[in-house]
């Protein structure tokens, strides 16, 4: 065990020092890593503060969800990265971590089928695109997906399953929306970083789902809103709760953002997904909150350091020029509020801080 | 005499610079009396100031050189330790992080085909199958064309090609393998999906399930295909420089029993290079074996056993590549990503020994060990 951690505590170091070249660790030198979805957003939030806050220094890694949970736990970064939220599992074997939200994304489902005419918009719900994703469905023009599009004319061609072979966010939240949907997907697969996959092919990273998607005729693959904005891509309404077919976009990622912070049910560590079990006309079904995780063993003028940089990023960090153009959705400051307070002045350990005043 | 000025030279360096002098200007005109003939003036005087500085070094330093040579002995045996010191590293760290891995699946591991890390079940048959697919593919594809290239290169090619051609071959080894994976996306996969594999499905496909299946591109063919382009220049480079090294006079023989120049190349000269091409082909084994990042953009990375080459699969060092950052916050996960890696080490390690002694075998003893370390 002892032996294990240590290896890991030098692959962060190495990491670290590879990804950011910064070794000396003063008072207000923060580093952040993990997901690397977060990594773009990241960087323009770092550039910004370091500009506005001389004498913070901030440098940012992406390596990947995983590798910010753990080693946020273990101290070897000052803050981690996630697209995921901490599960009971990983709750359970790093208790000291609190999950801050730092900004919206999801997960939307594209597709390239040959033939199909210009204009056609196409649905999905959540039983059978769990079904394509286990190999069960193998034809476009098979009769569950004719039922949910009645006005499109589907080619008989295979469907070629794209998915994503690191571990990643993206799936995670993209699973997730299929564990919730179908019951089969949650006994046989799960929700996971890197689950394994029954059927298809897997690319490292979006930028390889995406080429794939659009260099395999007759496949189906997964990004993040970034991604769909980047390339213009066209992707499928999914089947909310209340059976309306939403598109993703920024406005119904944040209505989907608005009713999870307005549910009262909803956990003030956030640890819970925000996926599927929202009400509401506009609410994109398979939307996550951005994680920041902070481990509350961290020293107190380093603690101090961080809560400005989070209430930094949660107010000014939300202009649009800094989240939609990365690829995010910005958080409704409003509804938040009540909880970040919560989290800032009693989850994580150090002063009170009033977070009116903002950054 | 000009001689005796300079035997007093305690160092080497006067001793090597005095010759024009202990030859004096005009001396063998004047009759030395103690030598009998104007010849053997300058030799015995060559003799004596080469001897001294030399008996003296020696004298003075008997005790010195013996200390450096000692050192030297010394760093040679820490060299060597240290080589031996990090393989042990290497192996004793792996298998202490596989060890869970080890202790709960057994050999079991090596057979079964589930890789869930969500239920905490692991196997390697699906990674193992995958890795050698495309280690296979890869030699299959480039055993042929290397021996072709090497004995174009060594008997046939004219003078002014040889020179470029063997430069080329040798700087396409050296380009870095993400290179070759890059170029695989844009030209191996379009040309398998839109050309190779329907025509293949649609051939070999009719007939036998293992051509047939739907053109996709990414799999274990496109990945087979690009690590045998990067074995290629491997194999042909080792082949080539055992060809160049067969005796002249076993050609000639030939040549004189009446043989053409195709029968002296086949009868004669590739024989005699069998040892070499066995070498060259475990190189490239352990290469095709190791290769990462080629293979992780082209394989399509799906734990499945192909069924066909048109198929998807994985390979050890692309999952390792893919999913280790995240596997190590779960002990068993990693633990097992690290036994597929010490696997991998194994497999390298008896391939090497079982092709040493191979060679050992065919070359009689005469090449132990020169080639064939991979």
């Amino acid at each position: 065990m002892s032996f294990m951690k240590r290896t890991a505590g030098a692959v962060a170091l190495a990491g670290l020092v590879a990804a950011a070249g910064v070794g000396q660790a003063g008072a207000a030198d923060l580093s952040i890593s993990g997901s690397s979805m977060l990594f773009p957003l990241e960087q323009v939030w770092s550039q910004a503060y370091m500009k506005s806050h001389p004498g913070t220094h901030i440098s940012v890694a992406s390596t990947g969800s995983g590798f910010g949970i753990s080693n946020a736990a273990n101290g070897n970064i000052t803050i981690g990265a996630s697209d995921a939220y901490l599960t009971r599992d990983l709750k359970k074997r790093y208790p000291a971590l609190v999950s801050i939200p730092v900004a919206f994304e999801d997960t939307q489902v594209i597709y390239n089928i040959p033939g199909l005419s210009k204009g056609a918009k196409l649905r999905m719900d959540g039983p059978t695109l769990a079904r394509i994703y286990m190999g069960k469905i193998r034809f476009w023009d098979d009769k569950a997906i004719r039922a949910i599009n009645p006005d499109v004319t589907f080619p008989h061609s295979r469907i070629k399953v794209i998915h994503r072979a690191d571990a990643s966010g993206t799936t995670f939240v993209f699973t997730d929306y299929l564990a919730q949907t179908s019951k089969a997907w949650s006994d046989e697969i799960g929700r996971d970083l890197s689950p394994a996959w029954p059927t298809g092919s897997g690319y490292n990273g979006s930028d390889a789902v995406v080429a794939a998607v659009l260099a395999t005729p007759g496949s189906i693959g997964y990004v993040g809103l970034g991604w769909i904005n980047e390339y213009k891509l066209s992707s499928m309404a999914l089947k909310n709760l209340d059976g309306y077919y939403v598109v993703g976009s920024v406005k119904t990622i944040q209505a989907a953002g608005r009713a999870a912070l307005h549910d009262p049910s909803f956990p003030d560590d956030f640890n819970q997904s925000m996926v599927w079990k929202l009400h509401g006309k506009d609410v994109y079904p398979d939307a996550n909150f951005e994680f920041w995780m902070v481990s509350t063993s961290l020293p107190g003028s380093t603690m101090k350091e961080v809560k400005n940089l989070i209430v930094w990023a949660l107010t000014k960090g939300q202009k649009s020029t800094y989240t939609v153009k990365t690829g995010f959705a910005p958080l409704p400051f409003a509804p938040l509020k009540p909880r970040l307070n919560k989290i800032l002045n009693h989850l994580l350990p150090g002063n009170s801080l009033d977070i009116q005043s903002g950054g | 005499m000009a001689a005796n000025d300079h035997e007093h030279g305690d160092s080497l360096l006067v001793g090597g610079e005095h010759r024009p002098p202990a030859v004096a200007p005009l001396s063998f005109l004047v009759p030395d009396p103690k030598d009998d003939t104007s010849l053997e003036g300058p030799e015995s005087v060559a003799r004596e100031t080469e001897e001294t500085p030399l008996k003296s070094l020696r004298r003075s330093t008997h005790a010195q050189v013996l200390r450096s040579e000692r050192l030297f002995h010394l760093s040679l045996r820490l060299g060597g330790l240290f080589i031996l010191l990090l393989f042990a590293t290497v192996l004793g760290v792996s298998v202490v992080e596989a060890w869970p891995s080890i202790e709960k699946f057994g050999w079991s591991f090596l057979w079964s085909s589930t890789w869930n890390p969500h239920r905490h079940i692991f196997g390697a048959w699906t990674y193992l199958v995958g890795t050698f697919w495309v280690t296979g593919i890869a030699l299959l594809f480039a055993i042929p064309i290397a021996i072709l290239s090497a004995l174009f290169l060594s008997d046939y090619a004219p003078k002014w090609l040889v020179g470029g051609v063997s430069t080329l071959m040798e700087m396409l080894a050296g380009i870095p393998s993400i290179v070759f994976g890059a170029f695989g996306i844009i030209f191996v996969v379009p040309l398998m999906r839109d050309h190779v594999e329907p025509y293949l499905a649609n051939t070999l496909g009719r007939r036998f399930d293992f051509f047939a299946g739907d053109a996709m591109g990414y799999g274990i063919l496109s990945a087979g295909l690009v690590v045998g382009i990067m074995v290629i220049p491997l194999v042909a480079t080792v082949t080539r420089d055992s060809l160049v090294m067969v005796p002249r006079e076993t050609v000639e023989a030939a040549y004189a029993l009446g043989s053409t120049k195709a029968e002296m190349v086949y009868f004669v000269k590739l024989p005699a290079v069998v040892p070499g091409i066995i070498g060259s082909v475990i190189l490239g084994f352990g290469r095709a074996l190791g290769e990462t990042m080629a293979v992780l953009l082209l394989i399509g990375n799906q734990a499945s056993v192909p069924a066909s080459i048109q198929d998807v699969g994985y390979t050890i060092s692309s999952l390792l590549a893919n999913t280790f950052t995240y596997a190590v916050i779960d002990p068993l996960f990693s633990a097992a990503e690290i036994e597929l890696g010490l696997i991998l080490l194994v497999i390298s390690l008896v391939v090497n020994t079982v092709g040493r002694e191979l060679l050992l075998k065919l070359m009689g003893g005469r090449l132990a060990g020169s080639v064939g370390g991979g």
